[in-house]
């Protein structure tokens, strides 16, 4: 099973350091080599994806996975960047975030997310369980000659 | 604006609407005195009283009455007297004297009559001078004159129409002085009241935003707290000294109090605003739901008195009383086994809730200090509690406008009363 789970490089966007301790223990917790990236603030996002899709035919599948409270661009921001750069708008975004405020889940599917998860409802085996079945069943943006 | 119920001593959230207003205040407390002179606004308001509204249209309805009754006794007056003097003649000279020109009424008593009238406010005069309009006309007819001049009873006649027509004049207009005073002074009372009630719920949302903010915004490192207590717990609770596991341990009630008390107080500064719907909840199937959801183990039982009883009301609400109540009982019961009675009764006028058990009950002395916010009896890491329960179960009554009381019933323990009125659109 884990052997979807090295097939992306996960983009983890997040600010707090013991939110991404988290992330980080409960990624490292479903498979030791599992690849991810953590970025600040969403225009570090936008540059780790820009760069990748230079790469042509080694370029990754990145799932985001994108907090709303960022400083200097926050979560929205990036969506609306995001969405509007043609090379990297076909990315898959998760956004996991402290609120639960319907505004906010609203805006972000807006933006056309593929999800909404709240981080009080986070954990390591549902988190495993939802992309192992995602990865199994999904199929990527297919890059020419990729 | 002052609070309706006796127990009710914080200000509850009121929007005036006009019709409230109009029924309230408007008509029936800003009405002027009658008989004042000079009719400025300064006046009227040192003469304002009470007056109730449906005697001063009778009153107005009887003044306008009045002339006419006057009028047309004057009608009958003059078309009688001319009508004796051109059809009598022989008996009005018997009467106007024997030169032919002493009259019925003697000339000095009309005249003392006169400064009588211009001493009187405009409004007696009105009258009184509608008195006089009817005597001179009377005088007139008898001998053809009024006060010397020549005039026909044609003339009279026209003079004693023109004098009710004056009257009346008068008359009308003191009525729309009154009613545009009136209509200004409700005016001035809405806009204060529209003031008022924007200024109270702009300093409710305030405080209510301000209280999501702290909450919400203390959450997230209390989050990160709870995290990381958690995984170095995980990480080196097997290898730890006892000393540590017991910090360890500490470490996590603290925080998981301290994430009680920021729940209760968010819900706390929410109470008033929720945008649910009402529906029909049946209260006895809501504190067994509470009970049973509450306890873990069989120390307690429960027993539920008129429990088919409905309300129709936001739910939310009445779980928060409820639960708050009965969690409370719980609490406090210190010993093997405890007993909670929960009543719920109802009448025409209210909804009567009475919560008591068998516990130690509370000291008169803390009676009131215990609804307190952030007050708790015993000490606090025994029980976790965040001193909001009670504080939350006040402020949802006093928003429905009902009372809660506490005493010690027979058995010792805590008894809370509470009456929640029923108005005519529900709670």
């Amino acid at each position: 099973m884990s052997e979807l789970l090295r097939q992306v490089h996960f983009l983890i966007a997040e600010d707090d350091e013991v939110d991404i301790l988290a992330l980080k223990r409960i990624l490292i917790d479903l498979d030791q080599d599992i690849a991810f990236s953590i970025a600040h603030d969403g225009s570090e996002v936008l540059s780790i994806l820009r760069e990748n899709v230079t790469k042509g035919d080694e370029a990754e599948n990145f799932i985001v996975l994108l907090d709303l409270n960022m400083p200097r661009m926050n979560g929205h921001e990036f969506l609306e960047e995001l969405r509007k750069d043609e090379s990297i708008a076909d990315t898959v975004v998760f956004v996991l975030s402290t609120s639960v405020d319907p505004r906010d889940i609203n805006r972000t599917y807006q933006h056309h997310v593929s999800g909404y998860i709240p981080k009080d409802r986070l954990e390591a085996s549902s988190f495993r369980k939802l992309f192992e079945s995602y990865l199994e069943l999904n199929s990527f943006p297919q890059r020419p000659g990729g | 604006m002052k609070a309706l119920s006796d127990s009710a001593d914080t200000p509850t959230r009121q929007v005036a609407s006009n019709s409230d207003l109009s029924e309230l205040a408007s008509l029936r407390d800003f009405l002027p005195e009658f008989g004042v002179s000079n009719l400025t606004r300064k006046k009227l308001f040192k003469h304002l009283r009470l007056i109730p509204y449906d005697v001063l249209v009778v009153l107005f309805v009887g003044q306008i009455m009045l002339p006419i009754w006057a009028a047309l006794l004057l009608v009958a007056v003059n078309v009688g007297t001319w009508w004796c003097y051109h059809r009598i003649p022989q008996f009005l000279r018997t009467v106007s004297g024997p030169d032919g020109d002493g009259i019925l009424i003697s000339g000095p008593i009309v005249e003392r009559f006169a400064q009588f009238i211009h001493s009187c406010g405009v409004h007696h005069r009105a009258h009184y001078g509608l008195m006089f309009a009817m005597m001179a006309g009377f005088h007139a007819a008898m001998t053809g004159q009024l006060w010397s001049l020549e005039l026909s009873p044609a003339a009279m006649m026209t003079m004693a129409w023109l004098s009710y027509a004056a009257l009346f004049a008068v008359d009308f207009i003191m009525y729309w002085i009154s009613l545009r005073t009136l209509q200004q002074l409700r005016k001035d009372k809405l806009r204060e009241a529209n003031r008022y009630t924007a200024e109270l719920k702009r300093s409710n949302e305030e405080l209510e935003q301000f209280a999501y903010i702290a909450s919400h915004d203390l959450r997230s490192p209390l989050r990160s707290i709870i995290n990381l207590s958690n995984w170095i717990e995980q990480d080196i609770g097997k290898t730890c000294s006892a000393d540590t596991r017991e910090h360890l341990r500490l470490l996590k009630s603290r925080t998981e109090r301290m994430d009680n008390l920021l729940n209760d107080l968010l819900r706390y500064a929410r109470i008033g605003s929720e945008e649910t719907s009402r529906e029909t909840i049946v209260l006895g199937e809501l504190a067994q739901e509470i009970f049973d959801s509450l306890h873990s183990n069989d120390k307690m039982t429960l027993e539920i008195r008129g429990g088919e009883t409905e309300i129709e009301d936001y739910r939310i609400t009445f779980l928060l009383m409820l639960s708050n109540l009965i969690a409370n009982a719980i609490k406090h019961n210190k010993r093997d086994s405890g007993h909670i009675w929960v009543s719920f009764e109802r009448d025409k006028t209210a909804l009567n809730i009475i919560v008591e058990d068998d516990g130690p009950g509370i000291p008169e002395a803390y009676r009131s200090k215990v609804f307190d916010v952030f007050s708790t009896l015993d000490r606090r890491d025994t029980k976790e509690a965040s001193g909001m329960g009670l504080a939350i179960v006040r402020k949802i009554v006093l928003h429905k406008k009902g009372r809660i009381s506490l005493d010690n019933n027979d058995l010792g323990g805590a008894r809370f009363t509470i009456r929640l009125p029923i108005l005519k659109d529900g709670l």
